[in-house]
């Protein structure tokens, strides 16, 4: 069966670099605006190129397969893999693990990583000129992408 | 603290020294920025101080919503003793990037640079580590290449305030450059941070800015950014502004640019020859400037605002004869600037064509290929020599003000000693600031104008701003959907005044516009406090509501859900505004400033535009009625002790005693 899949999507030539994702994404999450404790990033590729580091929801998440405490799951709920705070060690495995350096830890040494917000990014309500997408696609299927122009990221059953 | 950081670093390139100053002395009264950093000035940079000295002080002021998500709140406010003509003096100066939020994820609200360094010196700041480091192998690198060596030696994501070879010889059109184009650009400062021997400031910030009220401020953004800018998919043109303000100016204003012209550079990345993409300070959702990354490498990358293309442009099609404008010469000609760290504005800036059409300037005094003018072969010829200060371009980096000024006085001829004169007296205000009157016919000739470019004296582009988006819907947030000049235009903007200031019809020449000026003056003083882009806020109209009208509320709700101080717009505009611009009037006048500077040049009244409605009697006696308006003398335009009383500065008034007869006397008291 297919299931209708919700994608975040980014799409570098319409970035900006004005980095409101990753302070909506802080605020959010840890109350306060930090870069440092958001769980995307934008960096600099080049002087006038940005690119995003993300959670990639991997269809088979080497995260989950290196975890040796299985802290790191999909929600059965909501297709995300996340991340249980409780069970975390802070053993950074999965931090090298990850193929595209998308999960990092705090200074406080809290792993950070993307959750989609519950099904409402703020990373992607807060991106104003459209770089940051995250809506029903068909034609994407959700496996992790080569960087393209147009990054796919993250997969997320659209609610009926 | 909420919101602020708490402290502002204070360092000594002398003795390498580091020190703090607590924010919270400041904070209530001042706001941040250009409220704080002139009330540092104040009380530490007295008139005897020249620009080019140890004593004299680069203070750098982020705001209370620098480094949040508040929109547009990366700005970083600089005050020091600027190098004017004819005389130096106060002046706050203004960039965006994403310099300023670094500064305070490093845990400082402001920077203060005192002193002088033996050699080139890098200034690195991470978090709690303050280092100097030689800057020898930096020194005589341009600002795109000191950037990229310092990231290669201390990493990406560090954000650098740098100058280029301009700025290291002390030219007073030396501008002090971050990221890919944002500048601190009037006023000299990137030659005084050269006399200084400081290269670069790099910094690395890794903490956060404290929000009191988190979900709140979510909130106040979205609405904010629902004024500015439409999401994805909506049936309605994107931010007004965005990418670019300049290819919107045809249909917004009569600027000089035929609708339907075509943009090279556009042409270009149509072709695939040069990647185009949106360049926005932090936080901001408007993006108003473009990156440009050619293929073949032939111009270094970097972006581009309006700044960089108006003069520019047109004298690259005086030259080819074509209608098109905008191509490579332009941009490299601007792009070149950026590189050396020149003041974009002082070369494209309509003075320079007129000194040549009118022989002022001629190839056999400059060595200059004036003929060419226009063309690739003259930038790249005049530019380097200006930030080399070789030739002709030592006499052209002290600026055109300068320039001319000494041309009236030394040239042989009587002749050119007077045609330098009105040009210098129709282009640059008494205090050497820019006098925009100059570029006439752009907008409505109003009263807001005569003050902006006059008691405002702050010489920046940013700070007219105010006046012409509030007067001008077509401008900005409503573009395109209101032309200038349409019925529709005036009908939009008569409702907003009527709202704002209860008014039925925004006449631009009748007396009410004393109010009207003050607000904008006010709102100008918040903004660069705050840190909020002048260009976007105060948000009086709005393309994507009902009614078009906007939410001028917006910087004091941000200001409260980022540090909970709970205050309203009106208050601020009641107390900490006013307060702000007196202190700045009382700087001015303890620096010799009178009435009579308020006013325009003689030649100012002659300019075909302002005949037959500005005389000089009719300019003096607004003037006298604004300074009324504000509490200050009416002949002398001095802060009345009373109103000093009332705003707070009580700790000021002892200075009055020296500004006898309104000219303040050397050896005044601080």
């Amino acid at each position: 069966m297919t299931v209708a899949l919700k994608i975040l999507q980014f799409n570098e030539g319409l970035c900006s670099g004005c980095r409101t994702c990753e302070l909506a994404c802080s605020l959010f999450h840890e109350g306060e605006c930090n870069p440092t404790l958001a769980r995307m990033r934008v960096v600099d590729h080049e002087v006038v190129i940005h690119r995003m580091v993300g959670c990639r929801q991997c269809e088979d998440p080497p995260c989950i397969e290196a975890c040796p405490v299985n802290a790191n799951q999909r929600d059965p709920n909501t297709g995300a893999v996340t991340t249980i705070d409780s069970l975390c060690l802070g053993c950074r495995v999965c931090v090298q693990a990850c193929p595209y350096e998308a999960i990092w830890f705090s200074p406080a040494g809290k792993l950070l990583r993307c959750d989609l917000c519950s099904g409402d990014p703020q990373c992607v309500r807060f991106c104003a000129t459209g770089a940051l997408t995250f809506k029903l696609s068909a034609d994407h299927p959700p496996k992790a992408s080569s960087w393209a122009l147009q990054d796919l990221f993250c997969a997320f059953p659209a609610k009926k | 603290m909420f919101g602020w950081a708490g402290k502002i670093l204070r360092v000594n390139l002398s003795t390498e020294t580091v020190s703090h100053l607590p924010t919270d002395r400041y904070a209530r009264k001042y706001l941040g920025g250009r409220g704080i950093a002139s009330r540092i000035y104040w009380e530490e940079v007295p008139p005897s101080v020249p620009a080019l000295s140890a004593e004299n002080k680069l203070i750098f002021m982020t705001g209370p919503l620098t480094g949040t998500i508040a929109p547009t709140s990366a700005r970083t406010s600089l005050v020091g003793k600027a190098q004017m003509t004819p005389r130096d003096h106060y002046l706050c100066s203004n960039a965006g990037g994403h310099w300023g939020p670094a500064l305070k994820l490093a845990g400082y609200d402001g920077l203060i640079v005192e002193g002088r360094a033996s050699h080139p010196v890098l200034l690195w700041i991470e978090d709690n580590r303050i280092q100097f480091h030689s800057a020898e192998h930096l020194w005589g690198l341009d600002t795109l290449a000191t950037q990229q060596r310092i990231e290669e030696e201390r990493g990406a994501q560090t954000r650098v305030a740098c100058i280029g070879p301009a700025g290291e010889n002390g030219s007073k059109v030396a501008i002090i450059l971050t990221g890919d184009g944002d500048a601190w650009g009037h006023g000299g400062f990137g030659g005084v941070m050269g006399w200084k021997n400081l290269k670069a400031i790099a910094i690395r910030g890794s903490r956060g800015v404290k929000v009191a009220q988190p979900q709140r401020l979510l909130e106040e953004v979205a609405l904010a950014h629902r004024l500015t800018t439409c999401r994805q998919g909506e049936p309605l043109p994107p931010a007004p502004h965005r990418g670019q303000s300049l290819r919107y100016f045809p249909e917004k204003t009569n600027f000089p640019i035929p609708p339907g012209t075509t943009f090279l550079l556009d042409e270009e990345a149509r072709q695939g020859s040069l990647r185009m993409g949106l360049t926005a300070c932090g936080s901001c959702p408007v993006a108003c400037a473009v990156s440009l990354a050619f293929a073949d490498g032939s111009i270094p990358p970097g972006s581009v605002r309006c700044s960089d293309f108006g003069g520019w442009a047109i004298s690259e099609s005086l030259f080819s004869k074509r209608k098109e404008l905008w191509g490579r010469v332009a941009h490299e000609a601007s792009r070149t600037c950026d590189l050396l760290g020149i003041n974009v504005y002082e070369f494209c800036d309509k003075w320079f064509l007129q000194a040549i059409q009118t022989g002022i300037l001629t190839e056999a005094d400059t060595g200059l290929p004036l003929a060419q003018y226009g063309s690739r072969q003259f930038w790249q010829t005049l530019l380097p020599l200006v930030a080399s200060n070789q030739g002709v371009g030592a006499r052209l980096a002290r600026g055109g003000a300068d320039f001319l000024l000494r041309l009236a006085e030394d040239a042989p001829e009587e002749e050119t000693r007077e045609a330098a004169r009105r040009l210098y007296e129709s282009n640059w205000n008494k205090d050497g600031t820019i006098n925009y009157m100059a570029e006439g016919g752009q907008f409505e000739p109003e009263y807001a104008s005569v003050l902006h470019v006059v008691l405002d004296g702050l010489g920046e582009t940013g700070h007219r701003a105010m006046a012409y988006q509030t007067y001008n819907p077509a401008l900005y947030h409503t573009a395109p959907l209101f032309p200038y000049g349409t019925p529709e235009f005036f009908q939009l903007r008569d409702q907003v005044a009527e709202k704002m200031w209860g008014v039925e019809h925004l006449d631009p020449q009748s007396t009410w516009s004393l109010r009207f000026v003050e607000w904008c003056l006010n709102e100008d003083i918040l903004c660069n406090s705050l840190e909020l882009c002048a260009w976007t806020f105060p948000l009086l109209y709005s393309a994507y509501t009902e009614d078009h009208q906007g939410d001028p509320s917006l910087p004091a709700r941000l200001l409260s859900a980022v540090t909970g101080w709970e205050i309203t717009i009106d208050e601020l505009h009641r107390t900490v505004a006013p307060r702000i611009a007196a202190l700045e009037r009382m700087i001015r006048c303890r620096e010799g400033r009178t009435a009579e500077d308020d006013i325009f040049q003689a030649e100012v009244f002659n300019l075909p535009w302002v005949q037959g409605w500005l005389t000089k009697e009719k300019a003096r006696a607004f003037m006298s009625d604004f300074y009324a308006t504000r509490g200050w003398q009416r002949d002398s335009g001095i802060p009345e002790q009373a109103t000093l009383e009332r705003l707070g500065l009580e700790d000021t008034i002892v200075a009055l005693e020296g500004f006898v007869g309104g000219k303040a006397q050397s050896g005044a008291k601080e």
